[in-house]
């Protein structure tokens, strides 16, 4: 198991240029992020090309690391996160190919399952479950499909503006539900 | 609603969610990240939701990476990415735009990096045969110039070098190709990603390190239209 400290000491060796640090960040890491990656983009060749930038842009970006105030684990996962969606937007909005993508099932659990998931499961799941089904699964494919409002309202067949007010308040209940 | 004793804060604390989850319009983010640089509160904001929203990935098994994958990166970290025009432009561009140093600082970092971005513009840059394709896709909130290379190549010691061509003005270089290199993202300064939209992007054959005038002197080797998504 790597601690915290031990991923934050790789982060800053790896902002110093310390290549072999770097390959140390990769190994311990590298599962993890590229587990993350496939189940946002739910295709292996996708994730493989993916992952390889993300860990170009953590090593050209690691000393940036210390000014987000992100915990790093949380700065790992969210640079592997947005370039994903980035990509998964890009496949979208290009009408790409998606037929690999689609041959792999969605594995991407509802609210519900994800509460059950873990028995050690994150605040955030709780505070989803006391939203409305329909306002946690949108909020859930914002984040993990990089849904827009534009592709939420035309999923839930609601106006845009709904939509927009709908996961606004979604987020303040969630907010404080989160800080309790 | 203890928490929540202003609708300032409320207000913020909402944005930074959107900002998080990438929902923000081009023109929000931009302001809203101009505003992060001089602004603690709404960077623990942000990061407060990052740290919340992340661990919607817990439940992602861990999967190992094939072996190849390593040896991709180092071959990455490996190949020069220091073009001139990268560099030159990277800069510049903020400069012209006129920001502040810390909110440059800020805008550097996270762009592309914490906060998704859609891009708004694509073209497909290929050859009339479609030996050689490059795909490109252009960000304008970020400036952002994203470059992948798909197909074919070049002859040894020569070098693939990028114009950027709009009506009525000489062609802009935007990079020389690194050798090897799969994918490339070159910032682009004010006054040139303002003409991106009804560009033209074309690539020409020069000698290895790219043109030395400054203008295409070899053949074009494959063009593309940007086109709005």
């Amino acid at each position: 198991m790597t601690t915290r400290e031990e991923i934050e000491a790789l982060i800053d060796a790896t902002a110093a240029g310390d290549r072999a640090a770097f390959a140390d960040l990769y190994r311990r890491t590298s599962a993890k992020l590229f587990g993350t990656v496939l189940r946002i983009l739910k295709s292996e060749a996708e994730t493989e090309e993916s992952v390889q930038e993300i860990y170009v842009k953590i090593w050209r970006n690691a000393d940036r690391y210390r000014a987000g105030g992100y915990s790093p684990m949380t700065w790992l996962i969210t640079i592997a996160r947005n370039h994903a969606i980035d990509r998964l937007r890009a496949r979208r909005f290009s009408g790409g190919d998606l037929d690999e993508a689609e041959a792999l099932p969605d594995a991407a659990p509802g609210p519900e399952a994800l509460a059950m998931a873990s028995s050690d499961r994150a605040r955030i799941v709780d505070c989803f479950t006391r939203l409305p089904p329909d306002r946690a699964e949108a909020v859930r494919r914002a984040y993990l499909e990089g849904e827009t409002y534009a592709e939420l309202a035309a999923r839930f067949e609601v106006p845009l503006n709904t939509m927009r007010t709908w996961l606004r308040r979604s987020l303040m209940k969630l907010k404080e539900c989160l800080s309790e | 609603m203890i928490d929540a004793p202003d609708t300032g804060d409320d207000d913020d604390r909402i944005l930074a969610a959107e900002y998080v989850l990438g929902l923000m319009p081009a023109a929000e983010r931009r302001a809203f990240e101009a505003r992060l640089g001089g602004d603690a509160a709404l960077r623990a904001e942000v990061a407060a939701w990052a740290e919340d929203f992340v661990r919607l990935t817990d439940d992602a098994p861990e999967v190992a990476p094939p072996a190849a994958l390593w040896r991709g990166i180092e071959a990455a970290l490996d190949t020069p990415v220091t073009t001139a025009p990268r560099r030159r432009f990277g800069l510049l561009g903020y400069a012209i735009g006129g920001l502040l140093a810390a909110t440059l600082a800020w805008v550097v970092m996270t762009s592309g990096l914490m906060s998704p971005a859609a891009p708004e513009f694509t073209a497909r840059i290929a050859a009339e045969d479609n030996s050689l394709i490059f795909a490109a896709a252009y960000d304008a909130d970020t400036g952002t110039l994203d470059l992948r290379h798909q197909t074919g190549g070049h002859p040894p010691g020569r070098s693939l070098e990028f114009w950027l061509i709009s009506e009525g003005a000489a062609p802009v270089s935007v990079i020389v190709w690194p050798d090897g290199s799969a994918h490339e993202v070159i910032t682009l300064p004010a006054d040139l990603a303002a003409r991106v939209p009804n560009a033209v992007l074309a690539i020409s054959d020069e000698p290895g390190g790219g043109s030395p005038t400054g203008q295409p002197t070899g053949a074009v080797v494959a063009v593309g239209q940007v086109e709005a998504i």
